[in-house]
């Protein structure tokens, strides 16, 4: 029996090392810390953004996107602690860093209706995302303000940024276009408005390959809705695109004429002009003023009015009734009003630049003593815009003379005005003449005529009546002879006449003969030679007395 | 010589051959003097004088031999019996005559009488025929004086048998008809008034 009690006790032996049970947790601890430290190492930059609102996002759901790759998503969403605004938190994928510039822009995107079209509509099967548009800055940063728009031009498009500004009386706003021969090129991206210059400043973006066509002598001109402008040249209409009917826009181009010049830099500022005519008359640099003084009216002489000399656009007007600089001058020039002209010598073949000018004032000078005249023209009948004219003239002036520091070009009246002054004469000459006395000593003569003309009149009726009356009666006398002699002649053959039942008688005895005549002639018709070979044989049929017996037999 | 004797017997056989008897014409005489037209004027106008018209004939009428009818439509003309004077004179003055006679005032168209009636005659048959009998059929119809008014109208129709042969005994028998007319349109006109 303890045999079995020896063989039911265990032996309890000591471990000598740890139970391979605990590779299971060993493992399960293993894996579960490198998944996270996976998780951890993996993962990307955690950003805020804050918005307005959050409309159209959801945390775990609104993605964040790049060139429609998804590179976060966003993980919180509260409101700040003034509760104005929406503080969206993104985890962003790994490797994202690069993308976090200080200038990096976000947006939401979704369905937009704007200037520049319908954006936005593949959200509505997808739900809203935030757009990342990557800054260039190297400062890096993990909180960010969001756009409430898109930007008007993505980061990473390929053109060119430059600065336009403006001092006239119009204006962009951001998203208004650039157009060139037609074709959307590029944008107005920021208006700034500088108090001190008081002008405004326009940062536009110029999309590639269009960026090439900007070069230093570029010209900037606004082209919104339609242009019309009426100037002594005549009427011009300027439409940009249909776009630019619409909106604001601008134009650009190198003027005629002028070189293309040299590729610009990125931010490069040119100015925007009204028209293409100003943007390309800031071509030339160089000019040379002068006043013409007006004793006409210059009602319709504007400001950028040409001035032409035989034809040739040399300038244009500067200044209408400038102030003089020499209070004085006004009493002996009261009656003219001053113009000041500005001509460019670069118009003329001249070099615009201080030689040129040089040449242009010593020719003028030359001219202007040797008889060069201005004078105003009407450039269009339909607006009544004027143009000043130089043109040679035989009168020669003595001295240049000179209007504050101007020199004065003289003035003549051009042909209308001569015109209109020669009727102005002529109508006070017909003033003079005394018309009352005239048509008085007309009128007299003409009742006199006229009573002439009447007498003479009569005079020429009753001649025709004693014509008439002469003419009639020989007619008269020449008929009643003609009648008589026509009665005569009835009387003498009327009946009871002799003449009459001779001729009755004469026509009887004839009509006899006929008779006799008759049988002869019937005889030879129908025998011929019955004249020789005897006469007609006797007539076979007569009447036959009645007989009673033939008559009751048939 | 043997030619002037041939010449001579020539010329006595063709005067020998011309001198044969013509055919003699006769003339013949509708107008018989039965009556004196001025011996109406004696008497007194009892009824309305009426002015004969001239009367219209035929064509075939008009000429001055006498015709007979030889068949239904076929009329021969005699060559050598002619009328003396013309058929619309003769008839005209034998219906005056004898109208006068009976006191009717009757007066021809060109004696230049105005009256209050106007008689116009149209004779379309006046001759004898070849189964010996003479025939006068027409019309006749009285207007008055202005030839505004018809005042009476009636056609007539005389026959005769021929008593005799030849030409003359038809002459006697058409002025038979010719009175008889005459006779016949007094009546009408005296009934009328």
């Amino acid at each position: 029996m303890n045999t079995e009690k020896d063989e039911l006790d265990a032996e309890v032996l000591p471990l000598k090392r740890i139970s391979r049970v605990w590779l299971i947790p060993l493992i399960a601890a293993f894996i579960g810390g490198w998944m996270i430290f996976y998780t951890y190492s993996n993962q990307g930059p955690l950003i805020t953004i804050t918005f307005q609102n959050a409309d159209g996002m959801e945390v775990d759901t609104t993605k964040i996107k790049l060139r429609d790759i998804t590179v976060g998503k966003v993980v919180d969403l509260e409101l700040t602690d003034d509760f104005e605004a929406i503080i969206v938190t993104a985890r962003l994928n790994k490797n994202t860093e690069a993308l976090l510039s200080k200038s990096t822009q976000f947006w939401v995107v979704k369905p937009r209706i704007g200037k520049s079209g319908i954006s936005g509509l593949g959200t509505l099967l997808s739900g809203d995302y935030i757009k990342l548009s990557p800054g260039d800055e190297p400062e890096r940063a993990t909180e960010f303000v969001g756009l409430d728009n898109p930007p008007i031009t993505p980061f990473g498009t390929p053109g060119l940024h430059i600065t336009l500004s403006s001092d006239d009386e119009f204006a962009f706003s951001e998203g208004d276009p650039i157009v060139y021969k037609g074709l959307n090129v590029g944008s107005f991206e920021d208006v700034y408005f500088n108090f001190e210059e008081r002008k405004v400043y326009y940062n536009v973006f110029i999309n590639a390959p269009y960026h090439q066509l900007i070069t230093t002598n570029t010209r900037f001109w606004n082209v919104s809705g339609i242009k019309v402008d009426m100037q002594a040249d005549g009427l011009s209409l300027q439409v940009g695109s249909l776009e630019t009917l619409l909106t604001n826009g601008a134009t650009f181009g190198v003027p005629d004429g002028m070189p293309r010049g040299e590729l610009v830099e990125d931010r490069e500022e040119f100015r925007v002009y009204p028209t293409y005519e100003k943007a390309s008359a800031a071509r030339y640099k160089s000019s040379v003023d002068y006043v013409v003084l007006v004793s006409d009216s210059i009602r319709g002489l504007n400001v950028g009015a040409p001035v032409e000399y035989r034809g040739i656009k040399l300038g244009e007007v500067a200044s209408t009734n400038i102030h003089i600089p020499d209070g004085s001058r006004l009493l002996d020039e009261a009656i003219k009003i001053p113009v000041l002209i500005r001509l460019q010598p670069g118009r003329v073949g001249l070099p615009d630049n201080d030689k040129g000018r040089k040449n242009m004032q010593e020719q003028n000078f030359h001219w202007i003593k040797n008889g060069l005249k201005a004078s105003l023209r009407t450039g269009n009948l339909l607006t009544g815009s004027l143009f000043i004219e130089l043109q040679h003239y035989e009168n020669a002036v003595e001295d240049v003379d000179k209007y504050g520091e101007y020199i004065i070009i003289p003035t003549i009246e051009d042909e209308f005005s001569q015109i209109t002054k020669k009727a102005s004469v002529f109508m006070d000459n017909l003033n003079r003449v005394p018309l009352k006395e005239l048509s008085a000593e007309a009128s007299t003569l003409i009742k006199e005529l006229t009573e002439t003309v009447a007498s003479i009149k009569g005079s020429s009726e009753e001649f025709k009546q004693v014509m008439n009356s002469a003419k009639k009666e020989q007619v008269t006398q020449k008929i009643g002879a003609l009648v008589s002699q026509f009665t005569k002649l009835a009387k003498d053959f009327s009946e009871g006449s002799t003449n009459y039942s001779e001729l009755n008688k004469s026509l009887r005895s004839l009509q006899s003969s006929l008779h006799e005549l008759g049988p002869v002639l019937k005889q030879i018709n129908q025998q011929p030679n019955s004249l020789i070979f005897g006469g007609a044989k006797k007539d076979t049929i007569e009447p036959k007395k009645y007989l009673e017996s033939e008559n009751n037999d048939e | 010589m043997m030619n002037r004797y041939f010449y001579v017997v020539v010329i006595l056989l063709l005067s020998s051959c011309g001198s044969a008897p013509l055919q003699k014409t006769n003339f013949y005489l509708l107008n018989q003097d039965r009556i004196n037209i001025n011996q109406q004027a004696q008497k007194k106008l009892t009824q309305s004088p009426v002015v004969l018209q001239q009367i219209r004939m035929p064509e075939y009428l008009l000429q001055p031999n006498l015709v007979i009818l030889t068949a239904e439509n076929q009329i021969h003309h005699a060559q050598f019996e002619r009328w003396a004077e013309s058929l619309q004179s003769s008839v005209a003055k034998i219906i005056v005559s004898e109208m006068n006679r009976l006191d009717i005032p009757a007066y021809l168209h060109n004696e230049n009488r105005i009256g209050e009636q106007k008689l116009f005659i149209r004779v379309d048959h006046f001759y004898p025929t070849s189964d010996s009998k003479v025939l006068l059929s027409g019309r006749f119809w009285l207007m008055n004086n202005a030839e505004t008014k018809l005042l009476h109208e009636e056609s007539f129709r005389f026959e005769e048998k021929l008593k005799a042969n030849g030409y003359a005994q038809s002459v006697r028998q058409l002025r038979d008809l010719t009175i008889q007319l005459s006779q016949h349109l007094a009546t009408e006109l005296s009934a009328m008034n």
